[in-house]
């Protein structure tokens, strides 16, 4: 609230011009951390859904009206992640500069190559199916470092005053990833093809960064709770198929999971969908940080 | 605004033809070789059914249950079908029409325009729309927690809720917190504008007549009686041609939001509306109101539970009536200039206590002072009611709904308390909604 304020008021007081920062709306905090990445002090940041927020849920609350119809920059994780309040907020902000179709409006999935993008027809009995393909590709390392490519063409072509501080910030950013990702690399490299369960449909892009796999979930179809013969079910795939960790969200009752661990012996992960959404996985590159060496000690002790 | 069948089934054909359209899609291929579509118009069908049992007859329950689209019999009702049509139509307006099945008849919900592009944090809404009076009478049916609509918004605002033909401009003012002005012209003679011009508009089979209380002793006074049309209160109804700009319906609303702390959120509004009434050429109606609605969740739901919403809305109606004098049989009957005034209030928490599951309890209460013609101890539209009504909630998914209600109702113009039971399914298909605050 205190946070939210002084922006608020920050906002208020700081008159509209060219030299001062760019207003950013975020919808979460992973796009929200690559902005500050490339942004850095160029930029006034602020993030709508709260690191332990399930982002597919979120209210429309009038002040992020507000916000957005201040903003000059509104960034979504898109492929409808944000589909069931974003565009109240889109609607009520009236404010071109954040509609469609304008440089202001960044929807993140354009850079990436989303996965998992239903090849036949679709029906909601499915579940909660999303028809352009899975939206947490933020996970995958390689996604980031395209999103922050984005972030940073965007924001020259808003302050191109300050195009040579999004490319400087940009390259630091690039060199730290690469470091990070040889040691994320060598990390895992002894756990490759290992098999992994998780609770809801989240981790398909971080596994294909990884060379891991994911046998299954908790839940039967997406957005819908595990039965017990789904648990039942997912007790054989563990032993049939040599699983050897459940990864588990924040936002997910972990009472399936553990439930599942009881019965077959195999390791809970909890890994952090958001950054700051585990202790210790502040920021972007601190994200996958956590979810590397917490899944990599969980295989190690599992093997 | 209502159509015969004829028209339902051309309506129908029509909106098959684009659900058609639109599930066909339009597709294109982007440069760099991922397929894009064009989004045209988004389309959706809710269905909201109910059945019921009640200590009460069924002509008393549709006394008590005023809302156009409430469960109203022992059995089975199809509360509301509803076909929704919303997009955007150029850089500069997006544009929404909804439509609305019962088993008798089809309505237009609302069919309106709304700018996208104006400067300086203006919004301007022109077409047939609800009126931004408070919380109830602009949302639909469906997105309201309990099966039926509160008293006092079907008594002031009309069982359909009050809606008509108009404009308004909606101004999100340059404030360190939300606050927005809405102001508003709409004509008043739509059959909604119970409270102006309108002549309201029953679905189903007709209310019971109010004569079937009126006291005969009466008899001369009475409008009924004299078999001229009535409005509030009993009074004798005018016919009144719109034609000068004090004729046109007025509103007015302001409302501001803070967040509490990073887990709640409050929105607090005031609502006006000013408009001729039908009881004389002089006659003019005052309706204010205002709302408190609280919201909590805490950082660390799932699917958005638990949470906890406080809503709560008062409104109060001056209806100014101008003398008139009416000639009858022989004689010319004279009615008094005078003010009836009604008030009410609901006040309504519900508490998402698990995924999935909701509970509540709605408390509501209504009354009047004792103008008018009609006494208003015998008149459903204006004797004193309380009404208690616990409510749980179960959502298998977004797009579905089960409920149970119990209503306990306490009514001046019955003998009995009544006690009722509603069981009421929801579903949702096509465009995924976005949830409104």
């Amino acid at each position: 609230m205190n946070a939210f304020l002084s922006i608020v008021f920050s906002l208020a007081i700081v008159a509209s011009s060219s030299a001062s920062p760019l207003r950013v709306v975020a919808t979460t905090p992973d796009l929200g951390s690559l902005a500050r990445e490339i942004g850095g002090d160029d930029i006034d940041l602020t993030v709508l859904a709260r690191p332990g927020d399930d982002p597919h849920f979120l209210d429309a609350k009038p002040s992020f009206i507000r916000l957005m119809s201040r903003a000059d920059v509104y960034i979504e994780t898109g492929l409808d992640l944000e589909v069931g309040w974003a565009p109240l907020l889109l609607q009520g902000a009236r404010n071109a500069r954040v509609m469609p179709g304008n440089p202001g409006h960044i929807d993140a999935s354009t850079v990436i190559d989303p996965m998992e993008v239903p090849t036949g027809p679709v029906d909601r009995s499915m579940g909660d199916v999303h028809p352009t393909g899975n939206p947490h590709y933020l996970l995958d390392p390689r996604a980031g470092r395209a999103v922050a490519g984005l972030l940073r063409d965007r924001f020259s072509a808003l302050r191109p005053d300050r195009a040579q501080a999004f490319r400087e910030r940009f390259a630091d950013f690039s060199r730290r990833l690469d470091e990070a990702e040889a040691r994320w690399d060598a990390r895992l490299a002894p756990h490759r093809g290992a098999k992994l369960l998780g609770d809801h449909n989240l981790w398909v892009y971080f596994a294909d960064r990884f060379g891991l796999e994911m046998a299954g979930y908790l839940e039967p179809k997406p957005g819908v709770p595990p039965t017990t013969r789904h648990l039942q079910h997912i007790i054989e795939l563990i032993s049939r198929e040599r699983v050897r960790a459940i990864i588990v969200s924040p936002y997910f009752d972990q009472r399936h999971a553990d439930f599942v661990a009881r019965n077959t012996g195999v390791r809970i992960v909890p890994l952090a969908h958001q950054p700051g959404s585990r202790p210790s996985s502040d920021g972007y590159i601190g994200m996958i940080d956590h979810n590397v060496e917490a899944l990599a000690s969980a295989l190690d002790g599992a093997k | 605004m209502h159509f015969n069948l004829h028209f339902v089934r051309r309506s129908l054909a029509a909106a098959a033809a684009i659900l058609i359209a639109d599930s066909a899609g339009t597709h294109a291929q982007q440069a760099d070789g991922r397929p894009s579509s064009i989004n045209l118009i988004d389309t959706s069908v809710n269905v909201l059914i109910a059945a019921g049992g009640s200590s009460a007859e069924n002509h008393e329950l549709q006394e008590l249950q005023g809302g156009g689209h409430d469960p109203n019999r022992n059995g089975f009702t199809l509360q509301g079908v509803e076909l929704s049509f919303s997009g955007v139509v150029d850089p500069y307006f997006t544009a929404e029409a909804h439509i609305v099945f019962t088993e008798e008849d089809v309505e237009l919900e609302e069919a309106f325009v709304t700018s996208t592009a104006l400067p300086h944090g203006l919004e301007l809404k022109a077409g047939y729309y609800l009126t931004e009076f408070g919380r109830i009478n602009p949302s639909h049916p469906h997105t309201w927690h309990w099966l039926d609509q509160p008293i006092i918004a079907s008594r002031l605002l009309g069982g359909d809720g009050l809606r008509s033909a108009g404009a308004r401009v909606a101004w999100l003012m340059p404030t360190p917190w939300f606050s927005q002005i809405y102001v508003g012209i709409q004509n008043a003679d739509n059959e909604s504008a119970i409270s102006f011009l309108g002549e309201g508009h029953h679905h189903g089979e007709e209310h019971a007549d109010h004569d079937h209380h009126a006291t005969h002793e009466e008899e001369d006074d009475h409008a009924h009686a004299m078999d001229i049309e009535s409005t509030v209160a009993g009074r004798p109804r005018i016919d009144r041609d719109p034609r000068n700009l004090d004729e046109f319906l007025y509103s007015a609303r302001w409302e501001n939001s803070f967040d509490l702390s990073e887990q709640s959120t409050m929105l607090f509004g005031l609502s006006a509306l000013y408009g001729p009434n039908a009881s004389s050429d002089d006659g003019e109606t005052f309706i204010y109101g205002a709302d408190l609605t609280l919201k909590w969740r805490p950082a660390d739901h799932r699917r958005g539970y638990p949470f906890i919403v406080w809503q709560s809305e008062i409104m109060s109606r001056d209806y100014k009536a101008g003398a008139v004098s009416i000639p009858h049989d022989d004689h010319v009957h004279d009615f008094p200039g005078e003010t009836i005034r009604d008030w009410g209030f609901y006040s309504q928490l519900v508490w998402g206590f698990a995924p999935r599951w909701e509970t509540g309890l709605r408390v509501e209460y209504a009354t009047g002072n004792d103008a008018g013609v009609e006494e208003r101890d015998h008149d459903p539209l204006r004797a004193d009611r309380l009404r208690i009504s616990p409510m749980i909630a179960f959502r298998p998914s977004e797009f579905s709904r089960v409920r149970l209600q119990y209503n306990y109702d306490d009514a001046d113009f019955l003998d009995d308390k009544v006690h009722t039971v509603w069981a009421g399914l929801e579903v949702l298909f096509g465009k995924h909604p976005a949830h409104k605050f």
